[in-house]
């Protein structure tokens, strides 16, 4: 072998050798990789379990984690690939270039029982006096473009879905179609980066429910409260990369990070916040009870209503004349009850969804009822919720 | 000679089919799709998608089986220019593998199946 492709060899052997190394040189790796090794040694991991911690060390706390992630979102774009696979979900670079993940088919069968466990729910509620109303909240998937070589049912589970709310006779305020009846261009509604919809999206969904429950049960509602004008609009350019720019790569979509706005009322509030689970309360104004601001210059979507609690309760300490909610919700309603909450005496929020980061147990929403006597009961669930579908839970309590 | 590359690889390709497969039976059924047999067009949508994503892969497959990569090897290894271009090449080559495993961050080694 002639002596430059030795040279040559070892420079490269060198660089990517120092390359390495810089990357797993940190203790908060060096420590759990050793850690698995001698847990090894003394039984308590197995060989599996022990390979498992090293992966996800080398993978989650290598220096340049986001750097690596980037690059390769770059290398994605540029050769054309629009599908990434991870292990608990696929991502999807649509037409218009937003991340979104295609949705299977459900059958009639999982639809439909679904709908049965929110009928019950319907009947509680009016045994006990409250109104009720289904808001089906569209999941992104349905606005978008998938290429042709991926199925994407998201359309065809939700026409399927209202069919069976229709059927059985139950009170349901569909936003895509409201935002097809009032010619509302459905392109900006949602982040690139991210599942959720905008918080400006959340808050005129909040003016079409206050509307809705005024058509149905003459809901009275304050409508300065729903005006545009009335609030602060402080808008963060590329400021927000949402849960699939996170897994995908900053660059995956070119459009890069989301634009992200904080809204807060010009109007006074007077509010107070409670997680009755954890035995906090919080007093003050909108921006300091149902926003979660601990610094003004990284705020993120869990800022409004501070991410998902099983029980949270609003009260609007200048509306004591008005109504009582009980919204049923998964985490499209962050954006949305901050501005609800606006709108009634007190609001109460519960998430009943069995997820490693709510570690409350269930509440039993037929006692909850009972107990709490609401005027209104609210589900608001983005996309369709099967049978087995934990945000269903209704009348568990564990 | 490009007779007995193409049969060659014709029964690699068969003999791949069969290492992956389930069963014989589902075997079979893929012999069958390869070959129109199945009911299947020349091309769909699932296709489209699939080639349209990876189509500079491909070509950048087939550009590298040819021996270009390996006359121009043998034209430019007397030109020093050329050999220190080829550290930061390989060194970025690195740096993609090593971005691409990050990111899947999944190994996929299927002789570990065995």
């Amino acid at each position: 072998m002639k002596k430059t492709q030795i040279i040559t060899g070892c420079i490269v052997f060198i660089l990517c050798f120092a390359f390495m190394l810089s990357g797993v040189s940190s203790l908060s790796i060096i420590r759990p990789i050793f850690g698995s090794f001698k847990r090894t040694l003394t039984g308590e991991y197995s060989i599996e379990e022990a390979k498992q911690v090293i992966s996800d060390t080398l993978t989650g706390d290598l220096l340049y984690h986001d750097l690596l992630l980037n690059i390769d979102s770059i290398k994605n774009y540029i050769t054309g690939t629009k599908i990434i696979t991870k292990d608990d979900c696929t991502i999807v670079r649509s037409e218009s270039g937003k991340l979104i993940e295609p949705i299977n088919k459900l059958s009639e069968n999982e639809i439909k029982k679904g709908v049965e466990k929110i009928k019950q729910l319907q009947i509680c509620s009016e045994e006990n006096g409250a109104e009720f109303l289904y808001c089906v909240a569209p999941n992104k998937s349905e606005y978008e473009i998938a290429p042709s070589n991926i199925n994407n049912f998201s359309k065809e589970n939700t026409e399927m879905f209202i069919k069976f709310l229709s059927d059985a006779n139950i009170s349901y305020v569909s936003f895509s179609e409201y935002f097809k009846k009032n010619k509302i261009k459905t392109d900006d509604l949602y982040y690139y980066t991210d599942h959720h919809w905008k918080a400006e999206t959340g808050f005129k969904i909040t003016g079409v429910i206050c509307e809705e429950l005024h058509r149905l049960y003459g809901f009275e509602y304050n409508t300065e409260y729903i005006k545009e004008e009335n609030y602060n609009f402080k808008i963060y350019p590329n400021h927000l990369l949402g849960s699939y720019g996170r897994k995908t790569g900053k660059y995956f979509t070119l459009h890069g990070k989301d634009d992200f706005a904080l809204i807060t009322p010009k109007f006074k509030t007077n509010m107070t916040e409670e997680e009755p689970l954890e035995n906090i309360v919080r007093t003050g104004a909108f921006e300091e009870t149902v926003l979660f601001i601990d610094d003004i210059e990284n705020v993120s979507y869990g800022t409004y209503s501070g991410g998902n609690f099983r029980l949270q309760i609003t009260k609007n300490n200048l509306n004591t004349d008005g109504k009582k909610i009980l919204i049923i919700r998964d985490s499209f309603a962050d954006v949305v009850t901050p501005f609800l909450s606006l709108q009634t005496k007190e609001l109460h929020i519960c998430d009943e969804r069995k997820e490693e980061w709510i570690d409350d147990p269930n509440i039993n929403l037929m006692e909850y009822i009972k107990n709490n006597k609401p005027d209104f009961v609210l589900i608001l669930f983005n996309g369709v919720p099967s049978e087995n579908d934990s945000r269903l839970n209704f009348f568990e309590s564990n | 000679m490009i007779f007995k590359w193409m049969y060659t690889m014709l029964f690699v390709i068969l003999g791949w089919v069969i290492f992956r497969s389930d069963s014989l039976n589902s075997a079979f059924l893929y012999f069958k799709s390869m070959f129109g047999l199945n009911n299947n067009t020349f091309s769909d949508g699932l296709f489209t998608g699939w080639f349209e994503q990876n189509i500079i892969l491909v070509i950048t497959g087939i550009i590298l089986s040819t021996p270009l990569f390996k006359i121009l090897s043998e034209k430019t290894k007397n030109i020093s220019a050329i050999q220190i271009i080829r550290i930061p090449v390989l060194v970025l080559l690195f740096v993609l593998s090593t971005a691409s495993l990050v990111s899947s961050s999944y190994n996929p080694f299927i002789y570990f199946n065995f």
